[in-house]
C-alpha cells in the first residue's frame, strides 16, 4: 500500500504503534484492570470498608452460585425473556421500518411518535404501567371488570408469575423496538430506490425484493442490532425490579443474593460466570449469523 | 521530519499529562487559621432546609468559635454509595446522619466511633431519650449505640373516627377489633375496604408486618441470636396478617396504594408512618384521625430513628469537635429546629422537646397536635424485628434487603401459598444468611 508515493511500514508502522501507546496503555488499564480484580475479589469475602482484611475463600463463591436452585430458575427465565424480547423487538422494529420506508404526510410526527417510548426515561413509564395496572384504580382493571365485565375480580396482573412475565415482556418490547427501527430506518433511508424498480419491472413479490434486495442490505445492521440487544435485555435489572417481583431474570438475582447484602465477592462471581454465559452467547450468534451468509 | 517530531512532542505530553493525572494528591487538613474543620453529611438536599441546617451550624459556631462545621447535603439515592466509598477511604465525615440500619451497617463496618457516641448519650442523660429510640440502636453487644437519636417517624394503625362514628364503631385496641371492624367495612364492589395494608414484597409489608408479629412476642431472633422465624408466634401472627389482608385492598400492594385509599377514604384504618399526617391534613380530616397500635400480648410500634453517628479513625481534636457539634444537636432550641423542617413526618426523640411551645404550637402541626401523645407513645413502644433483650443485631439489615421476610408475607398473603411451608423456607433463607 502506497500513501503519497511512500511505503507504509517498517519504521512508519512502528512510529504509528507508538503514537497509539498511550492510548492503548490506558484502554487496557481502563478494561484489563478491572477485570483482573474482578477476578481476584470474586475469589474473596470483601468487607464494605476495605481498610479492613477480605478473607481468601477460593472458588467458595461459585460453588454457592452452582449450587443454588434458584440460579438455573434465574438462567432459564432470562435466557426465555432474552429470546422474546430481542426477537419480536428486533422483527417488530423492522417491519415498521419498511411499511414506513416511504413519503406520506406526517412521517416526521409518527417517527416522533415511535421513539417515544424509547427517549422517556424508563422509571416514568414504568410507574405509568404499573398505574394502567393497578388493582384497585388502573384504567386496565376498569375496562375488563367494570365496562366490559369480563371478569368478577380485578385480575393481579404483576403478582401471578405468568401474566408479569408477559407483561414485563411487552413493556421491553415496547421500551426497545424503537432502537432497532431507527437502525433499520437508517439504512432503508439510504438505499437505492432504483434497485426496487428494477425488481418491479422484473415482476418480484414484495417478499422477493425483501429477500433479495433489503435483507443483504440490512443484515450487518441486524447482526448488531441483535448482538447488542441480547446483551442489554440479558442484564436487564431497572424495568423488571420495578415492575414485578415475579419474575426472576439473572440482573434480580445478582441484586438479592450479593448486593443486598454488600457480599461484593459473591458479586464479583455471579458477573463472571455471567460475562462467559453471555460472551458465548454473542458469539454463537454472530458464528450461527455469518455461516447462514455464508451459505 | 518535523511532523514526526510535533507528533512525538503531542503524545509525550498527552502521556505526561495522564501519568499526572493519576498521580494521588494527598491533600493537607492543617487549617490555616488555626480552627478545628468538621464535615456534617446530612440528606437534608431541599434549600429551604439547607439554611435551616445552616442556621443551626451558625448558631453552634457562635458558642464553639474555634470549630468551623461544613455542611455535606446528599441526595438520598446516593448516600449509601457515599457512606461506602467515602469511608473506605477513610473520608466519611466527621458527623454523619444516618437511619438506624444505616447506622448500623456503619458499625459493622467500623465506619463509626461508638465510643463516641455513647459518650454523647451519657452526656445528654438516658432518661431524657424515649426509651424505644434508644432500645432499637444500640450495638449488638447492647453495650452502646450505633449513632446519637435526634429525630424519629413512627408507624402504626391510622383511624378514620368518623367513619367509625358513621357504623357506630369504637376505635379498635387490639387484633380482634381491628379484624371486626375491617369486616364491617369492606365492600369492595364500590371500592370499600376494611384496611388499607402492604402486602408486596418489599421492606414496607416487613416493617408492618413485624409490628403484629412482635405485638405477639414473635421476633426473627432471639436473645441468642437463633433464628426464631418458625414459631407457634409467628405462625399465628401470619395467619392473622392474612386474614386481615383479605379485607384489605386485593394483590400486592404499597406505599402508594395505602397511603390512596386512606387518603381517599376507601378504607378507615391504614398502617402507615407519620408521613401521612401532611396527606390527611391536606384531605381535610385531621381532626377525625387517631393512632393506635397493633397489640396482642402487647403495643407495638414500628418506626426509624434518625441517628448522627461520629466517624472512627479521626484526630483527637476533630473528634472531640464532633462530639460538641452532636450534643448541641440535642440541645433543644437546636433539635426544634431540625424538627421544624419536616412538621409530621418526623417526631421527637427527647421528652423534653415533646412539650415545647416552639414545637407543639407551630403552624404546620397545630391540625394534628392532638395526636402528640399517641406519637409519643408509638416512640416509647418501639419495637423492631431483630431488636431483642436490648441486643441489636445488625444481621437484620441483611434479612431485610434480601425480602425473606416480605416474600414470605407475600407468599402466603398474595400467592395463597401454605402457610407452615413459607415459614419453613423464611427460616431456611435467615438461617442461610447467618452463615
Amino acid at each position: 500500500m502506497k500513501i503519497k508515493g511512500k511505503k507504509l511500514g517498517g519504521s512508519d508502522t512502528k512510529f504509528a504503534y507508538a503514537l497509539l501507546s498511550p492510548s492503548l496503555i490506558l484502554l487496557v488499564l481502563l478494561i484489563g484492570y478491572p477485570l483482573i480484580y474482578n477476578i481476584v475479589i470474586s475469589c474473596q469475602e470483601v468487607p464494605l470498608n476495605p481498610r479492613l482484611p477480605s478473607e481468601f475463600v477460593g472458588l467458595q463463591n461459585f460453588t454457592e452460585v452452582f449450587t443454588d436452585q434458584s440460579f438455573y430458575k434465574s438462567v432459564l427465565v432470562t435466557l426465555l425473556f432474552t429470546a422474546v424480547v430481542t426477537i419480536i423487538s428486533t422483527v417488530l422494529g423492522l417491519l415498521t421500518a419498511v411499511f414506513l420506508n416511504r413519503s406520506f404526510a406526517g412521517k416526521k410526527l409518527v417517527n416522533s411518535i415511535i421513539i417515544l417510548s424509547y427517549v422517556v426515561p424508563s422509571v416514568c413509564l414504568i410507574f405509568t404501567w404499573r398505574y394502567m395496572f393497578n388493582n384497585i384504580y388502573g384504567i386496565i382493571n376498569y375496562f375488563v371488570k367494570d365496562v366490559f365485565h369480563f371478569v368478577d375480580a380485578p385480575p393481579l396482573w404483576f403478582d401471578k408469575p405468568a401474566s408479569a412475565f408477559i407483561l414485563v415482556a411487552i413493556f421491553a418490547i415496547w421500551k426497545f423496538f424503537p432502537y432497532a427501527y431507527i437502525s433499520f430506518n437508517a439504512i432503508l433511508q439510504s438505499m437505492d430506490n432504483t434497485l426496487y424498480e428494477a425488481a418491479d419491472i422484473d415482476g418480484a413479490t414484495s417478499w422477493d425484493k425483501f429477500k433479495a434486495i433489503t435483507y443483504p442490505a440490512i443484515k450487518p445492521t441486524l447482526v448488531t442490532v441483535v448482538s447488542l440487544r441480547t446483551i442489554w435485555v440479558f442484564y436487564i435489572y431497572t424495568e423488571v425490579y420495578l415492575l414485578t417481583k415475579q419474575v426472576d431474570v439473572l440482573g434480580v438475582y445478582l441484586y438479592d443474593m450479593a448486593f443486598a447484602t454488600h457480599d461484593f465477592g459473591k458479586a464479583a462471581a455471579i458477573s463472571i460466570i455471567l460475562f462467559v454465559f453471555i460472551f458465548a452467547l454473542i458469539i454463537l450468534i454472530r458464528k450461527k449469523v455469518l455461516r447462514v451468509e455464508e451459505e | 521530519m518535523k511532523k514526526k517530531f510535533m507528533c512525538s512532542l503531542l503524545v509525550a505530553a498527552m502521556t505526561v499529562s495522564m501519568a499526572s493525572g493519576c498521580g494521588q494528591k494527598k491533600e493537607e487538613k492543617v487549617s490555616e487559621d488555626g480552627k478545628v474543620h468538621i464535615q456534617f453529611m446530612h440528606m437534608q438536599v431541599e434549600q429551604e432546609r439547607q439554611d435551616v441546617v445552616q442556621s443551626i451550624i451558625d448558631d453552634f459556631q457562635k458558642e464553639n468559635p474555634d470549630i468551623v462545621v461544613e455542611p455535606i447535603p446528599v441526595n438520598e439515592d446516593d448516600y449509601d454509595a457515599k457512606i461506602a466509598t467515602q469511608g473506605g477511604n477513610g473520608e466519611l465525615a466527621a458527623v454523619v446522619e444516618y437511619s438506624q440500619d444505616q447506622a448500623k451497617t456503619s458499625v459493622a463496618n467500623q465506619f463509626t466511633s461508638v465510643d463516641a457516641v455513647k459518650e454523647v448519650i451519657e452526656g445528654k442523660g438516658l432518661d431524657e431519650f424515649y426509651e424505644g429510640a434508644l432500645n432499637v440502636t444500640k450495638t449488638e453487644d447492647g453495650e452502646s449505640y450505633v449513632g446519637v437519636p435526634i429525630s424519629s417517624w413512627v408507624q402504626g394503625i391510622w383511624v378514620n373516627t368518623e367513619m367509625l362514628k358513621e357504623k357506630q364503631m369504637e376505635v379498635p385496641t387490639n387484633w380482634d377489633e381491628v379484624l371486626e371492624v375491617a369486616k364491617a367495612f369492606y365492600d369492595p364492589d364500590n371500592r370499600m375496604y376494611g384496611i388499607a395494608l402492604p402486602t408486596s414484597d418489599s421492606a414496607f409489608t416487613e416493617q408492618v408486618f413485624s409490628q403484629f408479629a412482635i405485638s405477639n412476642g414473635a421476633n426473627v431472633f432471639d436473645g441468642d441470636k437463633n433464628v426464631t422465624v418458625n414459631t407457634p408466634e409467628m405462625k399465628e401472627a401470619l395467619e392473622y396478617y392474612t386474614e386481615l389482608a383479605s379485607y384489605s385492598m386485593p394483590g400486592s400492594t404499597e406505599v402508594a396504594d395505602v397511603n390512596d385509599a386512606f387518603v381517599g377514604k376507601n378504607a378507615p384504618m391504614a398502617m402507615y408512618s407519620t408521613y401521612i399526617l401532611g396527606n390527611v391534613k391536606d384531605a381535610g380530616f385531621a381532626d377525625d384521625l387517631t393512632l393506635v397500635l397493633p397489640n396482642k400480648k402487647q403495643e407495638a410500634a414500628y418506626g426509624c430513628i434518625i441517628v448522627l453517628g461520629i466517624a472512627e479513625g479521626m484526630s483527637e481534636e476533630e473528634t472531640e469537635a464532633a462530639k460538641k457539634f452532636v450534643s448541641y444537636m440535642l440541645e433543644n432550641e437546636a433539635n426544634v429546629k431540625w424538627l421544624n423542617m419536616a412538621p409530621g413526618g418526623v417526631q421527637p426523640v427527647l421528652k423534653s422537646v415533646d412539650e415545647m411551645p416552639e414545637y407543639t404550637e407551630l403552624e404546620a402541626r397545630t391540625a394534628y397536635v392532638h395526636m402528640n401523645d399517641a406519637i409519643a407513645n408509638a416512640v416509647e413502644n418501639l419495637q423492631l424485628f431483630g431488636a431483642v433483650d436490648g441486643k441489636n443485631f445488625t444481621e437484620m439489615g441483611d434479612v431485610t434487603n434480601t425480602g425473606a421476610i416480605s416474600k414470605m408475607v407475600n407468599n402466603a398473603v398474595v400467592q395463597q401459598a401454605d402457610i407452615d411451608s413459607e415459614l419453613e423456607a423464611a427460616q431456611s433463607a435467615v438461617e442461610g444468611l447467618m452463615k
